[in-house]
């Protein structure tokens, strides 16, 4: 069977800068030369340290960044030979969800207009708008009533609920999800991590979890790209990764990792 | 049991606001002994941040320390004038913050930094405090000390930053270093070693920590004692071991089960934290021991 996502030798080297003409010829090389397939239904969890190229990886996939080269394919349509003006369509079937969602939400917008927007690109008629909004508000377990609200009214954790409703009111066939936990409290994360989970089995949601905390990957993840300084170091099955990791750099990642039990701590001192 | 190095007694701070008045610390009380680590947990508003600050008198307005005493060495830190408290400050205690590079001036020098506090708390200069900068870089594991204490914040990454910051408060010797969130800003492996970084220090040096983390992960790496923080009070306070093995209160219970772990089953829903007191737990909310160094809310016995 054909994956949903082909990604082959993406690349995507910045200029560097440096001194006060900020051009030095030297390139800093993000993502160099990465290469995974994500079938459909599968969340493929993407981890790294930072400055590893994890979340440029996601951005040049929804080509919100342009590649150095490399291409991706959705469904078979190379992503990257897109016309421009082809690029909403491409919006309806590929999403991503932030990390920190307040940032990415026009402030002066209520909810349901922030959602309705989503609507709107895939062509829902405006007078079934407001129970469509509805019917996703309610998906990320909020009430209807919250439509009228803006976003500052709103915590960390129902903020990422509404990123979430915003994403899937588009009917995607593939998410980004980039840090969407990272900036919560524990308990937040928690019912995040949930709503994700079960979000992910009813639609059958196809994923790119993007994360540098592991427990969480180990939670939601079917399968595990571990990255580092623009390379794929170790693609596996969650179940390897996590229990038979091949590669050095996964292992002193899963060793620093602190462990919630005193008992078989590491750090502790006799 | 040796006399406690820092002594909280019934400490209330309350922040005065257009909207009313927020009771950020609501009548806590703890002890920290020599040499030992206490992890204070909680989730963003519990207070945990807001008793840090407390400590050093550091609460800005609106908020303002309304009740309690803070015993330093048996002396009440607030009772102490402006000027007697800036030589705690730094001398006696210090403060390392989560976000290195908002502490740290961009106009200076790594160097400028540490010199700073050696001469306005031990009267160093000159290259007498030069050498005891670089002593103090080299102590945090930076490498090329001698050249790395005049590079520029922006220069480093955000390890090397934490590290900065540690040897400028370890640079005046303190008994006691309050971090507040030191690691949650870094990367994992960064974050190991600065964890290992600050458990070697306390060896050597004999410093007490409180150690302020939403992460029970560092806590159980970490700490010696915790004390666990919810809406302005201590719900539960006891030696690592215990607060782990058997939890007595709703709140650490349901915070334990909640975290998900490099061993959590695969695709399966995580544990929530749904406890809130009600009123009449509210009221009854003073700590009582359990066990030997164990208390609980008075309630939840």
């Amino acid at each position: 069977m054909q994956p949903l996502l082909e990604v082959r030798n993406l690349t995507k080297h910045f200029p560097a800068k440096s001194g006060m003409t900020g051009s030095s010829g030297n390139v800093v090389k993000a993502v160099d030369g990465v290469s995974f397939d994500i079938a459909q239904g599968e969340v493929l969890g993407l981890v790294g340290e930072s400055g590893s190229g994890k979340s440029t990886t996601g951005r040049l996939i929804l080509r919100l960044l342009e590649p150095t080269s490399g291409n991706v394919h959705f469904e078979g349509k190379d992503v990257f030979a897109l016309p421009k003006h082809q690029l909403r369509e491409l919006r309806k079937e590929m999403q991503i969800v932030f990390q920190d969602p307040y940032g990415a939400f026009n402030p002066r917008l209520t909810v349901g207009n922030i959602i309705g927007e989503a609507l709107e690109l895939r062509g829902v008629p405006k007078g079934n708008r407001a129970s469509t909004v509805a019917h996703y508000l309610e998906m990320v377990q909020m009430p209807a009533n919250v439509a009228s609200r803006y976003p500052h009214e709103f915590s960390g954790g129902q903020r990422q609920r509404i990123g979430i409703a915003r994403a899937l009111a588009v009917e995607p066939k593939f998410i980004v999800a980039d840090e969407p936990v990272s900036a919560l409290d524990v308990s937040t994360q928690a019912e995040i991590v949930n709503l994700l989970l079960d979000l992910q089995k009813r639609l059958n949601l196809t994923m790119l979890f993007i994360s540098h905390d592991l427990s969480v990957v180990r939670v939601l993840c079917d399968r595990v790209a571990v990255m580092q300084h623009g390379l794929l170091v170790e693609v596996a099955d969650s179940e390897q990764i996590f229990r038979a990791p091949q590669q050095e750099y996964t292992r002193e990642l899963l060793a620093a990792v602190p462990i919630p039990d005193p008992a078989r701590a590491r750090r502790k001192a006799a | 049991m040796s006399e406690p190095l820092l002594s909280v007694r019934n400490l209330e701070t309350q922040f005065f606001t257009d909207d009313g008045t927020i009771k950020a610390v609501d009548n806590i009380s703890f002890d920290l002994a020599p040499r030992e680590i206490l992890g204070v947990v909680g989730e963003s508003g519990s207070g945990k941040s807001v008793t840090s600050l407390s400590v050093l008198r550091l609460v800005s307005a609106p908020g303002k320390i309304t009740n309690g005493q803070i015993l330093w060495k048996g002396r009440d830190l607030l009772t102490l004038s402006e000027r007697e408290m800036r030589a705690i400050r730094g001398d006696d205690i210090a403060m390392i913050f989560q976000e290195p590079m908002t502490s740290l001036n961009p106009l200076y020098t790594v160097g400028n930094h540490i010199q700073e506090a050696l001469l306005l708390h031990q009267g160093l200069k000159g290259s007498a405090a030069r050498e005891r900068a670089i002593a103090a870089l080299e102590e945090v594991g930076i490498r090329d000390a001698p050249s790395r204490i005049d590079a520029y914040p922006h220069q480093l990454s955000g390890g090397m930053r934490q590290r900065v910051m540690i040897a400028i408060a370890l640079s005046c010797n303190p008994d006691l270093l309050i971090a507040d969130e030191p690691t949650t800003a870094l990367d994992v492996t960064v974050q190991a070693r600065i964890l290992d970084l600050m458990r070697s220090l306390r060896d050597e040096k004999q410093m007490a920590i409180l150690l302020i983390t939403h992460n029970m992960g560092i806590v159980a790496e970490m700490c010696d004692r915790v004390a666990v923080m919810h809406q302005g009070k201590i719900v539960e306070m006891a030696p690592i071991n215990e607060i782990f093995a058997s939890p007595r209160h709703p709140y650490t219970q349901q915070l334990l089960k909640s975290i998900p772990t490099l061993d959590s089953a695969p695709k399966t829903q995580l544990a929530t934290v749904s406890w809130h007191p009600t009123p009449e737990q509210a009221q009854n909310a003073q700590l009582v021991e359990v066990e030997a160094g164990h208390s609980v809310s008075a309630w939840a016995v």
